[in-house]
């Protein structure tokens, strides 16, 4: 059996088989590009009408956002709030709230997940601006806030922790922690459960364009500078906290989150 | 030769190993995700690798629907306790559920007893959970992890020392022995308050036994004004949207006006949606195929946790369509041969809301669900406290062994909701 001839043919099979779908995958990155560099152009002309500039960035393509719910975690706060003030915390009574004290200072959770704090730990001296991120990781993990993916980002004597979900940031999920003379103060918004999705509405795409189309219709902004997808805690039904998927707008009139399903600004 | 044939077996490997990953991405490059079914495996698999296995999770089946309003844990002679404060009752119940659950899911009969044996227990230590409604012990087990075939009702928990389960039906007291005798609960940093039940006191023998009495008593509560939604607003689509899409079904469907407009009928093959302007809500299918299925199991369906499931859902969606954040409470479910109604009603920060309709009806019948009728209304602080009769007065000038204390809000004429204290089966 000539072995040889056979196999020349099937590299020349082979060959031609790769070749087309290697030409089937450029014509699919060029046409993309092309569509998106149109829709980029027609975005400018949308914009101009509107009178807004659009600077050169690159946006971002659709959006594959889960509908995620998370339930607020009484128990997880309280073990927060008897970390920040020590074993004598005594609860303080307040409506809807979880509220405590001791001599330590005061914590208190909300129902919608806030937390406001104010603490002086023993022995406390306002820490070096050089050493504010190290600080604000000890005090976290001594709060038992030690998730994967925690983030601290530094600005003078104030800390802001946050971390992400599902790939995505969550634009107000985040504890800033500001270091004062005299005290610790510890306030915004956290969640400690595993977020969850239901069977019936797991994910959905989000074309950027189109939010950008229609927040230009509301004539708020005259430059946009970039545009963001992540997810935006709300407050839902009962103890659950819905992470509803939105775009954040940056613009020289502040940022925008605007929710591509109901297109309205959150 | 050699030479020339090995450099032939190499380009055959390299091309044909490029054709694999070639293809797949020829293939995903034109696929378009959002067409994908989201059960299947290349879905489950996009998710994976997309968001990563720590993302979050998906969950259905265990979500309470109905939460205890009353807890209290008595240890050494001590009762401490949270009744109707949402923050601390979620806190207590998170640390005992787990022990009330083994209870409730132990094997064995529940036999009759009487409220004087109710009475006598109550003396010794124990944790006790009340709930508004009388729910089966099935779906309470479920919420706290644990598998029990018991259909019967109870709206009380009380679990002694002695092991021995305590639970209030339609037709009186039951108790059971569980062996559950001993629970390492850590009370030190929980948000409790000391308390008593009207059994250890003898002045307050004209009250059910259960009654929780505290020191440190709720003597005044925030009023809250209602508000009703208006869907039917041109300026307010987005919420009609969403309230729309929590029974499937889209905005663009053929629509038709009723009561001189103050309802819209929205209209599909085999089911219709009523949407008033005084915030009623009614779906209702009439013919089997505009049911909205309770499980795309059918070996599933007309298991009780699922049904459930699928009810407390639509319900939360339906809230979320219209900002709503109070918490729906499971209160009953009543069935017969062909049919199961489960009937919500709605908390403010853990104080029932009592009105005259229920919050929210649904039907299932042949697992799906055929009927659902909600009484919308979104309630906004005023910020004004109004007093309320401390439950030990209260407790006092009781008559009825058989009546417990309530704390809910009742709406007045301009529908303003304050808090009473009422006397209740």
């Amino acid at each position: 059996m000539q072995w040889g001839k056979i196999k020349s043919i099937l590299i020349a099979i082979l060959f031609l088989v790769d070749a087309f779908l290697v030409g089937v995958l450029v014509v699919k990155w060029a046409s993309e590009e092309q569509r998106e560099q149109e829709m980029f152009k027609n975005l400018q002309i949308v914009l101009a009408n509107n009178n807004i500039t659009i600077q050169n960035i690159d946006l971002p393509k659709e959006a594959m956002m889960p509908q995620l719910i998370v339930d607020q975690s009484r128990t997880d706060e309280l073990k927060v709030a008897h970390k920040l003030l020590g074993e004598d915390a005594v609860q303080i009574n307040s409506d809807n709230s979880l509220s405590f004290e001791s001599d330590l200072g005061e914590v208190s959770w909300n129902d919608s997940g806030e937390i406001s704090a104010v603490i002086t730990p023993e022995n406390y001296k306002k820490p070096d601006e050089s050493s504010i991120e190290n600080q604000a990781s000890s005090l976290l993990e001594s709060m038992g806030i030690n998730q994967s993916g925690l983030e601290i980002n530094v600005n003078g004597f104030t800390a802001v922790a946050s971390f992400k979900t599902a790939g995505y940031e969550v634009f107000n999920r985040n504890l800033k922690i500001k270091f004062s003379d005299d005290n610790i103060s510890i306030n915004g918004r956290w969640t400690f459960s595993e977020p969850y999705a239901t069977r019936n509405n797991l994910y959905s795409t989000y074309n950027p364009i189109d939010s950008i189309i229609w927040f230009a219709g509301q004539k708020k902004v005259n430059e946009i500078y970039d545009i963001t997808a992540g997810l935006l805690l709300i407050n839902g039904a009962g103890s659950q906290m819905q992470l509803s998927p939105v775009w954040r707008i940056e613009t020289d009139n502040g940022d925008f989150y605007v929710d591509p399903v109901k297109n309205e600004i959150v | 030769m050699q030479k020339r044939n090995r450099l032939k077996n190499l380009i055959l490997f390299i091309l044909f190993v490029a054709m694999v990953p070639l293809t797949a991405l020829a293939w995903l490059s034109y696929l378009d995700t959002s067409s994908v079914p989201e059960d299947s495996i290349f879905a489950l698999l996009y998710q994976r690798v997309t968001y990563g296995v720590s993302g979050f999770e998906i969950k259905t089946g265990n979500n309470p629907a109905a939460m205890p309003t009353r807890i209290a844990i008595k240890n050494e002679g001590i009762t401490n306790g949270a009744q109707y404060h949402e923050a601390s009752v979620s806190v207590l119940y998170e640390a005992m559920y787990q022990t009330i659950g083994k209870a409730l899911a132990k094997q064995g009969e529940f036999q009759s007893t009487d409220l004087a044996d109710l009475k006598q227990s109550l003396k010794l230590d124990g944790i006790y959970f009340g709930y508004e409604g009388s729910l089966p012990i099935s779906l309470l087990s479920n919420w706290m992890g644990q598998t029990s075939k018991d259909e019967i009702a109870t709206d009380i928990i009380w679990l002694d020392e002695n092991g021995t389960l305590y639970i209030h039906t339609m037709n009186g007291f039951k108790k059971k022995s569980t062996g559950i005798k001993k629970w390492d609960i850590d009370l030190s940093k929980l948000p409790m308050n000391e308390c008593i039940f009207a059994a250890d006191d003898d002045m307050f023998q004209k009250i059910r036994p259960d009654t929780l009495i505290f020191e440190n008593d709720i003597v005044q509560a925030e009023k809250y004004s209602a508000s009703i939604p208006d869907f039917l607003d041109a300026q307010n689509g987005t919420s009609l949207t969403n309230l729309l899409s929590a029974f499937s079904y889209d905005l663009d469907v053929n629509r038709y006006e009723e009561n001189q407009g103050q309802t819209m009928v929205f209209v599909e093959d085999y089911s219709t949606i009523h949407i008033s302007k005084d915030g009623t809500v009614i779906f209702n299918a009439y013919a089997n195929e505009g049911g909205i299925d309770v499980s795309s199991d059918p070996e599933y369906a007309n298991e009780l946790t699922v049904q459930m499931d699928l009810a407390i859902t639509l319900v939360r969606e339906v809230q979320n369509s219209m900002g709503d954040t109070s918490q729906a409470m499971l209160y009953a479910i009543t069935q017969n041969d062909e049919e199961k109604v489960f009937t919500f009603i709605q908390c403010i920060g853990g104080v029932p809301v009592k009105t005259e309709t229920p919050f929210a009806q649904l039907v299932i019948q042949n697992n799906k669900l055929m009927e659902a009728r909600f009484q919308l209304k979104s309630f906004n602080q005023t910020g004004i406290q109004t007093p309320v009769i401390p439950t030990r007065q209260a407790a006092a000038a009781s008559n009825n062994e058989l009546f417990r204390l309530m704390l809910v809000y009742t709406e007045d004429e301009q529908m303003n909701f304050t808090a009473q204290c009422v006397y209740r089966f």
